[in-house]
């Protein structure tokens, strides 16, 4: 096995990971958290899958320099959207305190 | 080479652990810092995957930078950061067909990988074949900037635009990051200086070497970060319209310099002779406008009272 | 060299973003002027380009001057200069009523239009599925911060929620680039085309799944529509409009481009399934939206039923139908129809004082061009003649009979029945409500606002009855 495909097994891992965090978790800092994981795991099959013959491949190595940069802009403005919220409404999550409440029932 | 591929494994446990331990423990802070080893053992995989490019972005900016940002925000919620419920990733147990279809799609993926066809394109020699003509030697830079640059014009775009994103949301002052001792003002006069150095030299190796007008960016937030970090450098208000100047220059340049080049018969077709001036005029703009946008994300708030206008202390 | 500069594909994608870093530097609540007249020359663009690809079918542009797989191709044809055609035809005098209705205050509406639909144009004129990527990305983030403006608790909420679906989204879609990366090593939209069989290996197949998923989210197709309501109908009107007419469109084209480009070979057979989840939006949205209490989210809920009828085209494919020019006729119909409906109902929310429906009954009589527009897109969105709604399901049911799908004229038919009870239910309240003495004072609104509405209502009907302009631009189009 190539580190190439090792690494892209790894992403693979990593996304699901992330996905699950994204869809499943509350708390919203844990969510834009669990989304760079998604984000990272991504990029390695990218880059990964692209070089398991051991070969480097530019190209996807600059196709994530440009994800990077873009997951930093979307965290950049999740975190703002996350903090607004708290600061509305008191709540680090997207629950209502109502519903939150019920649940807790 | 058993013990490359036994560093490599253990590099990918430890991933995978941090990783789980980011989403799983149960106190935000902690989560955060888990966050930020990931960023580091990611370090290591891209450069065990000989992408040393990434490696920087990923240090300065996958880690650094959206880990400060993260603790940054942590310090808004005055709340305790723990809860019972939240973080617990077996709480998520409930949520049973989701996480079915997650685990499918996860052997779906891992099965997948084990029977891929080979690729009829081969497009590393493609840039190999062109790396001449780019205006730059290092082939990263040469996608980047040359090959696939129209990419690379959307993404400064893309900055500008969650930077425009952020000031439609606003963003209240709280207090400082750390409780600051003597050390971090002390840290900061000499470490500044050196990172503003380091920065000239990613943007000028960028053109032959690993290195480029992102990571020099990044250095150069970073190193606006510290200095707020030791008092020395004030947050940024809205009204300080030099902020907005400067980051929208350098996007300006870069779709100025990409329409130009119409004239020669297509969006940004740089004529070899000139590519490399070009390539390092957009660099050097960049450089200094992404500095502020990225620097910025952390610097800027659209009010230094710690409450929007006209809004009432809510918090119980 | 003038005949290159003024290539008018590329400066689609230009102009926008030239004019919103210009308002960016401006500042809060500036730049409408650049950006109304950037809008006009956006619109004559996309004109001069429709006359260029009529003739020639497609229109290409090599960005840096390299062939694929190393550069990026830039594509229009008839499909995508249609779609461009829309989007600026719409944000025009949605644009103008923006600016009539945010006037004052601390917004970002003009550079994130900006933002907003030089996504757009790109993405309907990349030949490049990375490239395809970053577009997706500054159209998704460029909409959540438009949800935001106005900045009110629910629509931070609803922002927030937008943004996590459209990012797990993009995500889903970049995944299968990585993998569709791996197995043949390009990107090109074209060349995967002719790489991708009909036998395709499990990685291929995989990256069809995640990236149909991925696009479904962003197009809120049902049952992935949760986040669409509280968005599009929370959002100030001409944001809203933009949103429900045109952003969603964008996602559903790139879906349409891939299951007719490189994923052709092998999914055909599943062509079922979106028709299916299509039908189910149509029922559910249409229930949603008769249950409404709030006029915009009534709107919304309806976007959320229009959306399925894009899809049903799918099992037409391949079948000798003009499944392609139903599905665009469609699309069209509904961006006009719905952004005229979302500008009157601002207009109406904004008069009354009142978010609710039951407000509108203070309208009777008064605000006559806003109702008749709020009707006249109602006309298009239940499919009654002579509307551009009506001849696209009216062409959908002919074409599922032929083919034996009774299922789908049925879908089609109950759909408009849905549509027709949600319209007739303000318009009942509107025309026969009780003009009843509790007469109150209406805010005033500008002309602008009320005229636009009923321009883009009246284009939706026109198009009913010259779509054949439409259908040749068409003719060239795989489908």
């Amino acid at each position: 096995m190539s580190s190439g495909l090792l690494f892209a097994a790894v992403g693979c891992l990593l996304l699901v990971l992330g996905v699950g965090g994204v869809l499943l978790l509350d708390h919203l800092v844990r969510r834009i958290l669990a989304f760079n994981l998604m984000g990272s795991g991504i990029f390695l099959v990218l880059v990964g899958l692209a070089q398991r013959s051991g070969r480097i491949d530019p190209v996807p190595q600059a196709m994530v320099l440009t994800g990077i940069v873009v997951s930093v802009a979307a965290t950049a403005l999740a975190l703002a959207l996350a903090r607004r919220r708290y600061a509305d409404s008191g709540s680090t999550t997207l629950q209502d305190k109502a519903r939150r409440e019920d649940r807790h029932d | 080479m058993t013990t490359a591929l036994a560093f490599e494994a253990l590099l990918a446990l430890l991933l995978l652990w941090s990783a789980w331990q980011t989403l799983a423990t149960p106190q935000m802070d902690r989560a955060v810092i888990m966050f930020i080893v990931f960023g580091l053992l990611l370090t290591l995989v891209w450069s065990r995957l000989q992408a040393p490019d990434i490696a920087l972005a990923e240090a300065a900016l996958g880690a650094g930078l959206t880990g400060t940002l993260l603790l940054d925000a942590l310090t808004a919620f005055r709340q305790p950061n723990r809860s019972a419920k939240h973080g617990r990733v077996l709480a998520a147990f409930r949520r049973f067909p989701a996480l079915l279809a997650l685990l499918l799609l996860a052997a779906a993926l891992l099965t997948s990988l084990t029977r891929l066809p080979l690729p009829a394109v081969d497009l590393p020699a493609a840039v190999a074949g062109q790396l001449g003509s780019s205006g730059v030697s290092h082939p990263v830079t040469a996608v980047l900037l040359n090959f696939r640059g129209y990419d690379t014009l959307l993404e400064v775009a893309v900055l500008l635009l969650a930077l425009t994103g952020i000031l439609a949301v606003g963003l209240p002052a709280e207090r400082p990051l750390l409780s600051l001792n003597q050390l971090v003002p002390t840290l900061a006069r000499s470490a500044v200086p050196l990172m503003v150095l380091a920065a000239f030299y990613l943007l000028w190796a960028g053109a032959h070497r690993p290195g480029g007008a992102f990571q020099a960016a990044a250095v150069l937030a970073a190193a606006a970060v510290l200095l707020n970090l030791s008092q020395l450098q004030s947050r940024w208000l809205p009204t300080q319209h030099w902020i907005r100047l400067v980051v929208g220059a350098g996007l300006l340049l870069f779709v100025g310099i990409a329409a130009a080049l119409l004239a020669g018969g297509g969006l940004l077709r740089f004529p070899p002779g000139q590519a490399g001036l070009l390539i390092l005029l957009i660099e050097s703009g960049l450089t200094v406008s992404l500095a502020v946008n990225l620097a910025a994300f952390y610097l800027l708030r659209t009010s230094s009272s710690g409450q929007w206008a006209g809004q009432e202390d809510s918090h119980e | 060299m003038i005949e290159h500069l003024s290539t008018p594909l590329v400066w689609l994608i230009l102009l926008p973003l030239v004019w919103a870093t210009l308002a960016f530097c401006l500042g809060p609540g500036r730049g409408a002027l650049l950006g109304l007249s950037g809008l006009g020359l956006q619109l004559l663009c996309a004109i001069l380009l429709a006359v260029e690809v009529a003739p020639k079918q497609t229109v290409t542009h090599l960005v840096g001057g390299w062939q694929e797989p190393l550069g990026i191709l830039l594509v229009a044809d008839g499909l995508s200069v249609t779609m461009l055609l829309l989007t600026q035809a719409v944000s025009l005098p949605v644009a103008l009523y923006a600016y009539s209705y945010l006037k004052q205050g601390q917004h970002w509406f003009w550079p994130l239009t900006g933002f907003l639909l030089a996504g757009i144009n790109g993405l309907y004129l990349s030949g490049d599925l990375f490239n395809l990527y970053v577009t997706l990305e500054l159209i998704g983030l460029a909409a959540v911060g438009l949800v935001v403006t106005g900045g009110a608790a629910g629509q931070v909420t609803a922002a927030m929620r937008y943004l996590l679906a459209s990012l797990v989204g993009s995500g889903g879609f970049l995944l299968g680039v990585a993998l569709l990366y791996g197995c043949f090593g390009t990107v090109s939209i074209r060349l995967l085309t002719s790489l991708i069989g009909s036998q395709a290996p499990l990685a291929v197949w995989l990256a069809a799944a995640v990236m149909v998923a991925g696009l479904l989210l962003k197009t809120a197709l049902f049952p992935f529509h949760f986040w669409l309501p509280p968005a599009h109908g929370g959002a100030p009107a001409p944001i809203s409009a933009l949103l429900s007419a045109l952003v969603v469109k964008a996602s559903f084209y790139v879906l349409l481009r891939l299951w007719l480009g490189p994923f052709a070979g092998f999914v055909s057979p599943l062509a079922w399934l979106p028709a299916l989840l299509g039908s189910l939006a149509i029922l559910w949205g249409g229930c949603q939206a008769i249950r409404a209490e709030r006029l915009k989210m009534m709107v919304a809920y309806s976007t959320v039923a229009q959306l399925g009828y894009l899809v049903l085209i799918f099992p037409l494919f391949g079948t000798g139908s003009h499944a392609m020019q139903i599905g665009l006729l469609q699309a069209t119909a509904h961006g006009l129809a719905k952004a005229g409906m979302f500008l009157a109902a601002g207009t109406l929310v904004k008069a009354s004082g009142s978010e609710l429906i039951d407000g509108i009954a203070t309208m009777a009589g008064r605000l006559p061009v806003t109702l008749f527009a709020f009707g006249l897109s109602g006309v298009s969105l239940m499919g009654l003649p002579p509307s551009g709604g009506f001849l696209a399901k009216y062409m959908l049911i002919d074409a599922a009979l032929a083919v034996g799908h009774i299922w789908i004229a049925v879908i089609v038919v109950t759909g408009g029945l849905l549509a027709s009870i949600y319209v007739f239910r303000v318009l009942r309240l509107a025309f026969l409500g009780p003009g009843d003495e509790r007469q109150v004072a209406l805010q005033p609104v500008s002309a602008v606002m009320e005229w636009t509405a009923f321009m883009l209502a009246v284009s939706a009907i026109v198009l009913g009855l010259a779509a054949m302009p439409l259908f040749r631009l068409l003719e060239g189009v795989a489908g």
